[in-house]
């Protein structure tokens, strides 16, 4: 259903800009790094890899982005744009533990679909070539963080792929940058941007689970291969049926980031 | 290393800038008061804080709220971030151009208690973890600004965040009279914060000022103490040695056995700080108003 309103709203501001001569898009590319580092427990997301002895603070929103923005302006100085971006996000490493016998790695890396809606401030006059801009909006992120454990040891070796999936998480984006005129209606856009949220997926679902190089995930138990997250959990003290999935308590995934965006902006976007 | 000492140039850049801020103060400058309150923002699930009784193995390890049955045990998970609360700050600005220019905020957060029960027969043992935290907010701000004449003015603020503060974690339990206070400090977070907001001119020079803001911020305290240990009426804190006293959080632990003349070793933890709130407040221009 959320994603339901989200579309119609954005179609909306899709169709608003479209009316008007006031409407501008950008493209952009940029490079986030981490933000609002925290720590997670390995227990609520892998029956194979236990925690080291090292804290790691980590978030998930470091990456790449790619993205583009449809807007309007409402007068000279205050408008809005709608936002969406790709975030492949750089593989952040929880556990790099070994022994003698057994080397063990569990990594997380994210691919979000961003979509986000910003209120902007410009500075005011039109006609001057750099013309600085804030913004702050909300943020929806969908998608998953992929996590891949690997246990080494001198006889066997384990592989597992797994994807920890969700609803769409809610969160806040905001922005301040400048805007560099190269034509009558193109701008250079220089923007320093800083991402607020976390992720709280549902499940976690193995699709691959090779062991000395086959592959093994047919084989394995249900309990083993997915993971549900819930609010509230009953524990008893009799282990649960293998054929069942794994039931945790719901974790959060931090995916806080600040970064650097470069673009292209195109004023009078729907101007003919 | 490398990190670290970019981390002390940038800290030693902010300070610069807030002493350029205050020395501009004069024409197209400003200050303002203001006061507001957060809610949660990019909130996690925690362990229950170290502690001389939350070290025990049969203390509940996640701040989660739990109900012991007689075979089972319920637990239901609580997110939180100890940056919802009450704040009060002070700004400083100054405009370089009429659209442009450098804010500094001084504010004060009072954090709202977070609390999780667990219930065990007739025994109800209730954490609650508070923050406490003076933020250093150095940034940019872009005014919508027209004219002179133009009473209402959006603006947006994008910056950093530094705190200097403490964590306070309490457990009471009413039927054992158990009431147990631990003190979290040292360290100073560093993350980001963002503004959105309208002044309205009131005066030629005095403006209210309505603003929604974010912060995007965790705190690792270094260590903390118990300050407070009472069970049955009787103060068990002089009896108390240093490693039940004195915790200090390391980044890498080790198994080597704990010397009760050393404080207690615990792996380090970080805890969300992060909020979106709403300020209201009254600015000051010092010169004239663009």
């Amino acid at each position: 259903m959320n994603r339901c309103y989200i579309v119609i709203f954005l179609s909306f501001i899709w169709s608003s800009s479209h009316a008007q001569n006031s409407g501008f898009c950008r493209f952009y590319i940029g490079g986030d790094f981490s933000a609002g580092l925290l720590n997670v427990p390995l227990s609520s997301i892998s029956t194979q890899v236990t925690s080291g002895q090292t804290q790691v603070d980590f978030s998930n929103g470091k990456g790449i982005v790619f993205g583009a923005s449809l807007g309007r302006t409402i007068n000279e100085y205050l408008g809005f744009q709608s936002d969406v971006s790709y975030l492949r996000g750089s593989p952040v490493e929880l556990v790099s533990s070994s022994d003698i016998d057994q080397k063990n790695s569990l990594t997380l890396s994210s691919r979000f679909y961003r979509i986000g809606q910003s209120f902007i401030v410009r500075g005011f006059k039109y006609d001057q070539r750099v013309t600085p801009f804030g913004r702050l909006g909300l943020a929806c992120y969908f998608g998953k963080l992929e996590m891949e454990e690997r246990m080494v040891s001198s006889s066997t070796s384990t592989y597992i792929k797994s994807n920890i999936v969700g609803d769409i998480a809610f969160g806040l984006s905001s922005g301040a940058g400048i805007e560099i005129k190269l034509m009558e209606r193109i701008s250079l856009i220089l923007e320093i941007n800083s991402n607020n949220i976390s992720f709280f997926p549902k499940e976690i679902r193995a699709v691959n689970w090779v062991e000395n190089d086959l592959n093994v995930l047919s084989d394995k138990p249900k309990y083993l291969k997915q993971t549900i997250f819930e609010k509230k959990l009953t524990y008893y003290s009799n282990d649960p049926p293998s054929e069942l999935p794994r039931k945790v308590l719901r974790q959060g995934f931090p995916l806080g980031s600040f970064g650097f965006n470069l673009g292209i902006k195109i004023n009078e976007f729907f101007k003919n | 290393m490398k990190k670290k000492s970019l981390l002390r140039t940038l800290r030693i850049s902010l300070i610069f800038v807030f002493f350029i801020s205050l020395h501009a103060l004069g024409q197209g400058s400003y200050f303002s008061f203001s006061s507001g309150y957060g809610i949660k923002m990019g909130s996690q699930n925690i362990l229950t804080p170290p502690s001389v009784l939350t070290q025990d193995e049969d203390f509940p390890s996640t701040f989660t709220n739990d109900v012991y049955g007689a075979s089972n045990l319920t637990s239901e998970q609580i997110n939180l971030s100890l940056g919802s609360g009450l704040n009060f700050g002070l700004n400083f600005g100054h405009m370089l151009t009429p659209n442009f220019g450098f804010d500094l905020g001084v504010n004060y957060l009072l954090g709202s208690p977070t609390k999780a029960v667990t219930t065990s027969g007739t025994f109800a043992f209730e954490q609650s973890i508070q923050a406490s935290m003076l933020r250093l907010l150095p940034g940019i701000v872009v005014l919508g600004n027209g004219n002179y004449y133009q009473r209402t003015i959006p603006y947006a603020k994008l910056g950093c965040a530094i705190g200097f503060g403490s964590l306070n974690y309490q457990i009471t339990e009413p039927v054992s009279k158990l009431d147990m206070e631990v003190v979290y400090d040292g360290g100073s977070p560093f993350g980001l914060f963002a503004g959105f907001g309208f002044s309205h001119k009131i005066s030629d020079r005095i403006s209210l000022v309505g603003e929604i803001n974010t912060f995007n911020l965790t705190y690792s305290p270094k260590g903390g103490e118990v300050t407070k240990l009472k069970a049955e009426d009787i103060d068990f804190l002089p009896s108390l040695d240093v490693s039940e006293r004195e915790i200090e959080f390391v980044d890498t632990f080790s198994d080597l056995p704990q010397s009760p003349t050393q404080p207690l070793r615990a792996l380090s933890r970080r805890f969300p700080m992060g909020s979106v709130g709403v300020n209201l407040g009254i600015k000051i221009c010092l010169g004239n108003q663009f």
